[in-house]
C-alpha cells in the first residue's frame, strides 16, 4: 500500500541523472525530498510521478507498476503539483480547482462539493471567484494545492507529489502550505515534498531522503537524517558553518 | 466580513457561470440566426423570405414547376451561399479556438500562422499541375483542390508548431515568426504558381489570396461542407481536455488527458477545416482570431463556452462579412478576405497593445 521507486536509475544520453535510488511513499506520511542543486530530486520526483520512466528499476503503486495504470486510474491516484504553472486564459479559482476532478468522470454537482471542501482545507473558500491571474504568490500557490488535493484526496492510497511548493514564498506562507500539507498526510494521503529549507523539513517531515550527486545519500527520521555531518557531506560546506547558517536552535525546536 | 468570505459557495459560482454561458450561447444563436437571415434576403437582387422557402423545397426536390427570378437567385446563389458561409465562419471561430487552446496563446490565427496560405498554396499547385498528374482518377478530381489544400495546411501548421514549440512548452515570439516565415513561403509558392500558369489559371490562384463565398454552388461546396462539419463537430469533442491543456501540458497529462494524442487531433483537425474553407473560398483572415476572444470577454475561458460561441460567432461574422462585400460595392463584389481584415486586423493590433505587457 504505497508508492514506491525501487532501485531506480535514470539516464541520459551519458549522464546518469540518477543512480540505483530507492524510496517509499507512504500514506498518511509527510515525506521531504532535499539536496542540492542537481542532485536528481527533481528526477526522482519526476519517475515517482510517471513523467519518466526509469532507464533501470521500477515504479510501483500498490504493488502494480506504474506502466499497468491507465492514464485516468493514475490520475485518481496521484496528483502532481508543479513548482510553477502558467495559465494560457484567465481561469476563475473554482474553475482551476475543479480541473482537479476531471479524472473522476463524476457529474458537476459532486465535483463542485469537492472543490468547495478543497478550497477550505486550503483556507481559499473566499478566493473561489476570484480570477486567477489576480492572486498573490502565496494565495496562488494554496489554490493549486487545492486543485492537486482535490482530484486525489477522496482516494484511498492517494499520492500527492510536489516540487518545491514554497520555493518563492516568504516565511508565513510557507508555512501555511507545509501545514496544510502535513494534514493532508495526517488524514492519509502519501505526502512527497521536494524541500530546500531544511528547517522546515525538520519541523514537518516524518521522513527526510537527503540526495547528492544523483544517489541517496541518507534516508530517515528528520532528527536522524539531517544531522551537522549529512548535512555537510551532501552540501558540501564544512559543518560548523553549516550549523551557523541553519541557525541551531530552528533545526532542533519541535513544534 | 468573515462571514460575507463564508457565504461563497462553488455551487453558486458554478449554477451563475452556467446562467452566462446559457445567456451567451443564446445571443449567438441569435446573431448567426440574424445573419442567416440576412444573408439569404439581402443583396443586389430583392429576395424575399417566401423566395427563400420555395428554393430550400427545391433544393430538396420538394417543389417543382416554373421559377421566378427571385426564386432562382435563391435556390442557385443565396442558399448555397449562406451554407458555405455558415459552415466556413463556424470551421474558422473552431479552429481558431482550437488552435489558440493547442498554442495556450489567445493570438492565433490560421491565417497568422501560416496554414491558410499554406493551404492556398497547394490549391494554387494543383490548379497549375493538376493536369499533367495524369494518375489521379478523375473520378477524383473533385476532391483534389481540397487534397493538396489540406497537404499545404497540415505542413504549414505541422512546421510552425515544431519550430514554435519545445517539449510542450510554447514560444509565441517563435511560433509567429514561424507563421510570418510561412506565410513568406506560401506568398513565394503563389507567385511562383502565378508566373507558370496561364491566364485562367492566374485568375483562379488571384481568387484564393482574396478569399470570396461568391463561386458557391452545390456541386463545388458539398464535400467541403461534409469535411467542415464532420471535423467542427470532432473538434467539439475536445472542449473538457482543451481546458485541461489551459493549465499546462504536464498538468493536463497528471490529470489523465492522453496529450499526446490531443496534440495531433489539435493540429490535424484545424489544418483539416481551414483547408476545406480554403479550398473553396480562398483566405478568409481573423475570422479565427476574432471570434474566440470576443466569447472569451463575453463569457470567461472555459472551451465548453468558447468552442461552441466562436463556431456559432465565426459563422455570424463571415456572414455579415459577406453581407457587407457583397453590398458595398455593388453590382461588383469586394472580396470577402479584404472584409474580414479590415475588421480583424486592427483588433489583431488591439490584441498586441493589450498583451505587450506579458512577455511572451
Amino acid at each position: 500500500m504505497s508508492l514506491v521507486l525501487n532501485q531506480g536509475s535514470f539516464r541520459v544520453a551519458d549522464a546518469g541523472l540518477l543512480q540505483d535510488v530507492s524510496i517509499e511513499i507512504k500514506p498518511g506520511q509527510l515525506a521531504v525530498i532535499a539536496g542540492p542543486n542537481g542532485a536528481g530530486k527533481s528526477t526522482a520526483l519526476k519517475l515517482l510521478s510517471g513523467d519518466l520512466s526509469p532507464s533501470a528499476g521500477s515504479v510501483e503503486i500498490i504493488g502494480r507498476p506504474l506502466s499497468d495504470y491507465s492514464s485516468i486510474d493514475l490520475a485518481k491516484q496521484r496528483a502532481v503539483m508543479p513548482q510553477t504553472a502558467k495559465l494560457a486564459f484567465g481561469l476563475k479559482v473554482w474553475e482551476l480547482v475543479q480541473t482537479g476532478r476531471a479524472p473522476h468522470g463524476e457529474n458537476d454537482q459532486v465535483a463542485q462539493n469537492q472543490v468547495q471542501s478543497a478550497l477550505e482545507r486550503v483556507g481559499a473558500v473566499n478566493l473561489a471567484g476570484r480570477d486567477v491571474s489576480t492572486l498573490s504568490g502565496g494565495e496562488r500557490q494554496r489554490v493549486f494545492l487545492a486543485k492537486a488535493l482535490c482530484q486525489v484526496m477522496d482516494q484511498t492510497s492517494a499520492y500527492l507529489l510536489l516540487d518545491e511548493p514554497t520555493s518563492a514564498l516568504d516565511l508565513k506562507q510557507s508555512q501555511r502550505v507545509l501545514r496544510i500539507l502535513r494534514e493532508a498526510a495526517d488524514d492519509g494521503l502519501g505526502v512527497c515534498v521536494i524541500l530546500h529549507d531544511l528547517a522546515a523539513a525538520k519541523r514537518y517531515a516524518d521522513i527526510v531522503h537527503l540526495f547528492a550527486n544523483g544517489r541517496l545519500h541518507t534516508s530517515g527520521a528528520p532528527g536522524m537524517a539531517l544531522t551537522p555531518q549529512t548535512i555537510a557531506d551532501v552540501y558540501e560546506v564544512p559543518p560548523d558553518i553549516a550549523m551557523d547558517a541553519l541557525g541551531a536552535p530552528m533545526l532542533m525546536a519541535a513544534e | 466580513m468573515v462571514d460575507l468570505a463564508r457565504s461563497i459557495s462553488v455551487a453558486d459560482l458554478a449554477s451563475q457561470a452556467d446562467q452566462s454561458r446559457r445567456l451567451t450561447l443564446g445571443l449567438l444563436s441569435i446573431f448567426a440566426g440574424l445573419a442567416v437571415i440576412g444573408s439569404l434576403i439581402i443583396g443586389p437582387a430583392n429576395v424575399g423570405l417566401i423566395d427563400v422557402w420555395n428554393g430550400i423545397l427545391r433544393t430538396f426536390g420538394l417543389r417543382s414547376g416554373p421559377v421566378s427570378g427571385a426564386e432562382a437567385i435563391a435556390t442557385s446563389i443565396r442558399i448555397p451561399r449562406t451554407f458555405l458561409g455558415l459552415f466556413c465562419g463556424m470551421a474558422l471561430g473552431i479552429s481558431g479556438a482550437a488552435l489558440q487552446g493547442l498554442f495556450r496563446n489567445p493570438l492565433v490565427d490560421p491565417q497568422l500562422i501560416g496554414v491558410s496560405s499554406g493551404g492556398a498554396f497547394g490549391a494554387a499547385f494543383w490548379i497549375v499541375f493538376g493536369s499533367s498528374l495524369t494518375f489521379i482518377p478523375l473520378a477524383l478530381s473533385g476532391f483534389m483542390t481540397a487534397l493538396f489544400a489540406f497537404a499545404g495546411a497540415l505542413t504549414a501548421m505541422t512546421l510552425v508548431y515544431q519550430l514554435g514549440s519545445r517539449r510542450g512548452h510554447v514560444s509565441v515570439a517563435t511560433m509567429l515568426l514561424a507563421g510570418i516565415a510561412m506565410n513568406a513561403l506560401a506568398a513565394a509558392g503563389l507567385g511562383l504558381m502565378l508566373f507558370l500558369g496561364d491566364d485562367a489559371q492566374m485568375r483562379a490562384i488571384n481568387f484564393w489570396t482574396l478569399g470570396s463565398l461568391g463561386t458557391a454552388g452545390w456541386a463545388k461546396i458539398w464535400s467541403a461542407l461534409l469535411i467542415m462539419g464532420a471535423g467542427s463537430a470532432w473538434l467539439l469533442r475536445d472542449m473538457r481536455a482543451l481546458n485541461l491543456l489551459a493549465v499546462g501540458e504536464a498538468e493536463a497529462k497528471h490529470l489523465g488527458c492522453d496529450t499526446r494524442a490531443l496534440k495531433r487531433r489539435l493540429v490535424v483537425l484545424p489544418a483539416l477545416v481551414t483547408a476545406a474553407a480554403v479550398s473553396v473560398t480562398g483566405i478568409i483572415g481573423f475570422i479565427g482570431l476574432v471570434a474566440p476572444h470576443l466569447v472569451r470577454l463575453m463569457a470567461g475561458s472555459d472551451h465548453r463556452i468558447v468552442m461552441p460561441g466562436a463556431a456559432l460567432l465565426g459563422a455570424g461574422l463571415l456572414l455579415v462579412s459577406d453581407i457587407v462585400a457583397r453590398t458595398i460595392t455593388a453590382p461588383a463584389e469586394l472580396p470577402i478576405g479584404i472584409v474580414t481584415s479590415l475588421i480583424g486586423a486592427p483588433f489583431f493590433i488591439w490584441l498586441l497593445s493589450r498583451y505587450r505587457g506579458i512577455s511572451l
